[in-house]
């Protein structure tokens, strides 16, 4: 018993200890990339000048001091600002340079960098996107209404309100089921931290465990500002809400200093159960609520009865809209990812990080302002996703999750959706890695053919036009994407090894699957995506698709970061050939819009795809700079009229003319 | 009886003895002085005519910055330089078989590797660049005790100064 009692303490112990280290005194800074100026740099002066203003230089006719440029015919003269980078110190210098054709033409220095602009701050140390708020600030009605609704008892108890349990028990008792929590808000708090889906005995006296211990760990001021920064307030589709800020945005769109009594009475009310109380979808009941607590407020002395009259009267007033994302906070969502993935935790509690990462403003720009196209390219009904990194560095420039920047949603990051034809280069580079005798000249029929599957069912796979070409080459299979031509050569491979194939390349495939995994009967996020298709701009160098450069403390000391192998061994002979292949896509095959109709130049490589009734359009494609990946669909996952080609694709070539 | 249990001892001891030797091996990382160990000037190349590769003047300022870093010992600063340069000019082998050399120096053998490969696999199969990386795998292999790579790593460096048949 000792054995499990020991560990359990060091468990909960832990548990206390991060929610005290949960707030920084000094936040953690996130970078973007700096801007390197050197000879042969592929720049137009409105890239230039769009991060220059970005990074708050003021143009000037004079001679330019620290932070102000001067612009003329193609020239520009630059005071820079300066800034400590971790390889070395820029001091503030004057930069001169000329660009024709969008390329630098010459710069004095010959090489200089201007200082990163800041794309985000993280306040806590588990990097959640979250503003956190003094106590303070809060309205004083809120916090004394809080503790009045939820746990009377807070000032006094040490963590555990043992008349509260026995309250809720005898009631539970009654009831036969559990009706009432008893729960204090120190427990609460514990509870954010604790993931625990049903309401175990367990969880009871882990959460009364830690609660007793984190009061003597923290104020109760300081539980009272953790428990309004951190509580669960809602979803907006599968976003969560946490804390005061983002629920008072999310509600009311106002800061929490400019709540009324009555908004600040519904958003006490609904956190006994955000879901139960949702204002937007329950307004009836969500009303009530805020009516009970203004009452309990009443009898408690939180507000007098001109206040309690006056709110009483009040409709919720919620918002319509909730804050609109900036262009930079879905590329934050990929760093906060991999933040905690790749760097230890006691390093990233540190106060005061410089996150350095590979965003690159101005592409970003153009991609955040291609996704707000979406529907007036294509149809009102559907949802974007747009990733973009260096075709052979795999570092990711730029992140959009939605056509909308009203939506909290990052499909590019989340959304998991099938692939269709996407997959069919891995089908084929399987084919040229693991088949004797097999390359892209070899014949393959792309013929009606019946497969019987593991539950010894019969599956016949069809073209997408229906028909049949016979005879063809390997390569043109993949050119013109032909299923039955695929899949007769994924019989060969057989589906066992095809998957251990996908899993050598860093994905992860379920065993006994159908055969239709050869037609992309699998679903993968947009950032999955771009990391498989980054093997083949890589030419098999880059696996993983990075978003961080470096992260150093405040010393600026560069934090070592976890290993990230690449262990495909693919060769690169294999990679070529597909690419190869890719590239004929984009002049003949099922892209070749992008040379006709986008008469985009330099050697394009890419594929189309799409799923049954166009519940999936994509497009996966590089150049030699940037790839990118575009997925379009909707939500809900009904049908569209788009194909990879039609929709897709269409996102893809507007964003590659304007880079 | 006492004979046999003698001579059981002895053999207890001498398997530890194996076993600390090739425990401290693993766990003794110890820097490459790379001048002497890589770019060996005595090597002779009788390859096809050296090239210096196409690089930006840029880049080749922070090849010599990151150079003087590693001479004076400072071989994460030499990376950070490197990888500068890298975004720079991230196809660029010269670039990626400095950083391979640099993790060398910084007994991150598992990142020599992976650079040096890269530059196998990528790079020139002729000349300076193509001995350099095939040197580099091998030491970063032998020393990860992947003495498969390290193996095929060398059998390659000959190729890198044979010459090959004229294609007219």
């Amino acid at each position: 018993m000792t054995g499990l009692l020991v560990p359990w303490y060091f468990y909960i112990n832990y548990i206390t200890d991060t929610i005290v280290q949960d707030k920084w005194d000094v936040p953690s800074v996130a970078y973007a990339r700096p801007l390197e100026l050197y000879q042969g740099l592929a720049l137009s002066p409105e890239a230039l000048v769009f991060e220059l203003d970005l990074l708050g230089y003021r143009a000037t006719n004079k001679k330019p001091q620290s932070g102000q440029y001067q612009f003329a015919n193609n020239s520009f003269i630059i005071h820079s600002k300066g800034f400590q980078f971790p390889d070395l110190n820029s001091p503030a210098q004057i930069i001169s340079l000329s660009i024709k054709n969008n390329q630098l033409a010459s710069v004095s220095p010959p090489l200089a960098r201007l200082e990163p602009h800041i794309i985000g701050r993280f306040y806590t140390s588990d990097f959640e996107n979250r503003l956190p708020i003094d106590l303070a600030a809060i309205p004083d009605t809120m916090i004394r209404g809080l503790q009045a609704v939820e746990d009377r008892d807070f000032k006094n108890h040490h963590g555990v309100s043992w008349f509260g349990i026995l309250r809720a028990a005898v009631k539970n008792l009654l009831a036969g089921e559990v009706v009432q929590g008893g729960s204090t808000i120190t427990q609460q708090l514990v509870k954010n931290k604790l993931s625990y889906n049903q309401n175990s005995l367990l969880r009871k006296a882990h959460e009364a465990m830690a609660a007793s211990i984190l009061e003597t760990k923290m104020s109760k001021a300081e539980i009272l500002e953790s428990y309004f920064n951190e509580v669960y307030w809602g979803q907006e589709g599968k976003a969560a809400v946490h804390g005061v800020v983002e629920a008072a945005q999310f509600y009311f769109a106002k800061p929490v200093s400019q709540l009324s009594i009555a908004e600040q009475a519904l958003l006490i009310g609904i956190i006994k159960g955000p879901s139960w109380y949702n204002p937007y979808r329950q307004t009836k009941r969500a009303l009530l609520r805020r009516d009970v607590v203004l009452k309990v407020w009443l009898d408690t002395g939180v507000i007098d009865t001109e206040q309690y009259q006056i709110s009483k009267q009040s409709a919720l007033g919620l918002s319509k809209s909730r804050q609109l994302k900036t262009d930079f906070d879905d590329f934050m969502d990929v760093v906060r990812k991999q933040i905690n993935s790749q760097f230890s935790l006691s390093d990233l509690r540190r106060d005061g990080l410089r996150i350095f990462t590979t965003m690159d403003p101005y592409v970003q720009f153009k991609t955040t302002q291609t996704a707000r196209q979406t529907r007036a390219w294509l149809d009102d009904t559907v949802e974007s996703a747009i990733l973009v990194s260096g075709t052979n560095t795999g570092e990711l420039v730029a992140v959009s999750g939605s056509q909308s920047a009203a939506s909290q949603y990052n499909r590019a990051l989340l959304a998991k959706r099938q692939i269709g034809s996407l997959i069919k280069p891995l089908v084929y580079l399987a084919g040229l890695e693991l088949l004797p005798n097999f390359d892209l000249q070899t014949q393959l029929q792309d013929a009606p053919l019946t497969v019987t599957t593991q539950d010894q069912k019969t599956w016949q796979p069809k073209n997408w036009d229906g028909k049949s070409m016979g005879a063809i080459s390997a390569m043109d299979a993949l050119i013109y994407s032909r299923n039955q031509a695929t899949v007769e050569l994924g019989m060969r491979i057989t589906l066992t090894k095809f998957i251990g194939f996908l899993q050598q390349v860093g994905l992860q495939v379920q065993r006994n699957r159908h055969p239709a995994l050869f037609l992309g009967a699998m679903e993968l996020t947009p950032f999955e995506v771009q990391h498989v298709f980054g093997l083949f701009s890589s030419r098999g160098g880059k696996q993983y698709v990075n978003s961080i450069r470096y992260v150093t403390d405040q010393n600026n000391q560069v934090l070592s970061r976890s290993q990230q192998s690449t262990n495909h061994q693919i060769s690169v002979e294999s990679i070529d050939a597909i690419n190869r292949a890719m590239h004929l896509i984009t002049t003949a095959g099922t892209a070749r819009k992008l040379t006709t109709n986008f008469q985009l130049s330099g050697p394009l490589f890419g594929k189309t795809g799409t799923t049954n009734a166009g519940k999936d359009s994509w497009y996966v494609g590089f150049d030699r700079r940037y790839l990118a990946t575009v997925w379009v669909g909707r939500d809900d996952n009904k049908a569209t009229p788009y194909s990879g080609s039609s929709g897709a694709l269409v996102l893809w070539g507007h964003l590659f003319k304007n880079l | 009886m006492q004979r046999q249990n003698k001579k059981n001892l002895l053999k207890t001891y001498a398997v530890l003895l194996l076993a600390a030797l090739l425990l401290s091996n693993c766990s003794n990382r110890k820097a490459i002085d790379v001048e002497d160990s890589i770019r060996d000037p005595s090597a002779e190349n009788d390859s096809l005519i050296q090239v210096n590769p196409m690089i930006p003047e840029a880049v080749r300022m922070l090849l010599l910055e990151a150079d003087e870093s590693i001479s004076q010992g400072q071989g994460s600063q030499a990376i950070m330089t490197l990888k500068r340069a890298l975004s720079i000019s991230p196809n660029s082998a010269l670039v990626q078989q400095h950083l391979a050399e640099a993790y060398l120096t910084e007994a991150d053998y598992q990142e020599a590797l992976y650079w040096s490969s890269l530059v196998v696999n990528q790079g020139p199969d002729q000349g300076e660049l193509c001995e350099r990386s095939r040197r580099t795998q091998a030491l970063a292999a032998e020393l990860m005790g992947r003495i498969d790579i390290q193996a095929t790593a060398l059998e390659s460096l000959i190729s890198c100064s044979t010459r090959k048949p004229a294609r007219f």
